[in-house]
């Protein structure tokens, strides 16, 4: 994927998940868009376009709504290196590898996302309420995930045949 | 083997360096750098269009999936406007009416007459996309008088506080965010109780009175009590729940936000507290 393709990506999912997908406010929890993009990316493409996909879109997150820059890059960095070292080894481009992929996504985020505020000193949460948030939006991120999934394969496909 | 090391080598490196970055920027800055700000700037057109978008789709979508809703909501607008019908009549009877309202007037006049010229009207052109934070975008900054640590309220009541400025826009932290404490007080001026509250995890507010015997019910108006950040008498929300602690040492409460968080669209930033806004 070149780069220009993963910026306009990263631009195009960030813009929807602040306008579109953050109205999607279901007990008091929104789905996370660019964490399903991210790991779509890491599954099916065979180049390191997740990486830059992660850094790219972590900026903006952190850009227009984080308390500190660096804290969803660094996120999704680690996010994005866990699944480049595993998945070869546990994960395919199934329908059930990608939701399995997807919760542990979603779990990691909460729980480096728990860490760096702690880093931070920022606030605290319970582990309780964390994972509970974690549950609910993995959930939703493996519902989106499925949406998404049909069409990030047909790009796919297209891509490889260029 | 050599190029796995380099590459291992970097991604520690780009760890630590991010972690540094995070050390250095959390707090808020006083001004946001001409990168960061061209590539806001860049967006915020966009992210303007798409939230035109989404209020146009939930425009259009709302009332069917919401029949029910604006069936229980119709009936209690009508029930209320009744109650109060009733109770503008009995209190037009009363001779001292003009006086009262001078005085309620009094409590929600927070700014002097001549800064009202400084209050800058803006557009939220982006909200949070996580479930960490409670912040939102607006496309006015620096170059519009936006100011770090300056009061940003809607129609309804409090909203939050500018955490960050660049030059063509902010971000806000909601009150309804952790670690976002305001002073209150009670409205009612007969109760001059001060206290403070934080947000929750469930969007409410919860804090609590410095005085022990403060004597708070249900429904209670609460306002800023202007210690700290906030000007004095924004309202901030009502009363939703009260709490006496057990050795009566705390009234602990729980505030319901005036203020809807999830339909945000036009604010208006007031201007800094003198002396805590950002200084040129």
């Amino acid at each position: 994927m070149k780069n220009h393709e993963v910026i306009f990506a990263a631009l195009l999912v960030f813009t929807l998940q602040t306008t579109m997908v953050s109205q999607l406010r279901i007990m008091g929890v929104i789905p996370n868009l660019i964490l399903v993009v991210l790991l779509l990316m890491v599954l099916l493409l065979k180049d390191h376009s997740g990486l830059k996909f992660a850094l790219m879109a972590g900026f903006l997150q952190d850009l227009f709504s984080a308390k500190a820059l660096g804290t969803n890059m660094l996120v999704y960095l680690l996010i994005t290196l866990f699944f480049y070292l595993f998945k070869e080894m546990y994960f395919g481009e199934n329908r059930i590898s990608v939701v399995a992929g997807v919760v542990i996504a979603t779990i990691l985020y909460h729980l480096i996302f728990f860490m760096t505020v702690i880093f931070l000193r920022d606030q605290y949460r319970s582990i309780g309420v964390v994972l509970s948030t974690a549950g609910l939006e993995a959930v939703y991120n493996s519902l989106s995930a499925l949406m998404v999934l049909p069409l990030m394969k047909r790009w796919v496909e297209r891509e490889s045949r260029r | 083997m050599k190029s796995d090391r380099g590459k291992n080598s970097l991604v520690i490196i780009s760890l630590i360096l991010l972690m540094i970055v995070m050390g250095l920027t959390f707090g808020g800055r006083e001004r946001i750098s001409r990168f960061e700000n061209f590539i806001g700037k860049s967006l915020i057109p966009v992210q303007r269009i798409f939230n035109t978008m989404t209020g146009l789709m939930e425009s259009i979508v709302s009332p069917v999936v919401n029949v029910w809703d604006n069936e229980k909501r119709i009936d209690e607008l009508e029930r209320e406007n009744a109650s109060l019908r009733e109770a503008f009549v009995a209190s037009a009877l009363e001779a001292n009416e003009y006086a009262e309202l001078e005085e309620l007037r009094g409590i929600f006049e927070y700014l002097p007459a001549t800064s009202a010229e400084l209050v800058t009207e803006a557009r939220v052109v982006s909200k949070d996309p996580g479930n960490w934070y409670n912040m939102f975008v607006i496309d006015k900054g620096h170059a519009d008088g936006v100011m770090k640590n300056a009061a940003v309220i809607s129609g309804k009541g409090l909203l939050g506080l500018v955490y960050e400025v660049s030059d063509d826009f902010a971000k806000v932290v909601a009150i309804i965010d952790h670690k976002n404490s305001v002073g209150i007080k009670i409205s009612d001026k007969t109760r001059d109780y001060e206290g403070v509250v934080d947000g929750g995890i469930d969007g409410s507010l919860n804090g609590s009175f410095f005085d022990p015997s403060a004597e708070v019910f249900v429904g209670d108006l609460i306002i800023t009590s202007g210690k700290g950040l906030y000007q004095e008498g924004i309202i901030i929300g009502t009363v939703s729940e009260v709490f006496k602690d057990r050795n009566e040492l705390l009234v602990t409460i729980t505030v319901e936000p005036l203020a809807d968080f999830r339909k945000l669209n036009r604010v208006l930033v007031l201007p800094a507290k003198p002396g805590i806004g950002e200084v040129d």
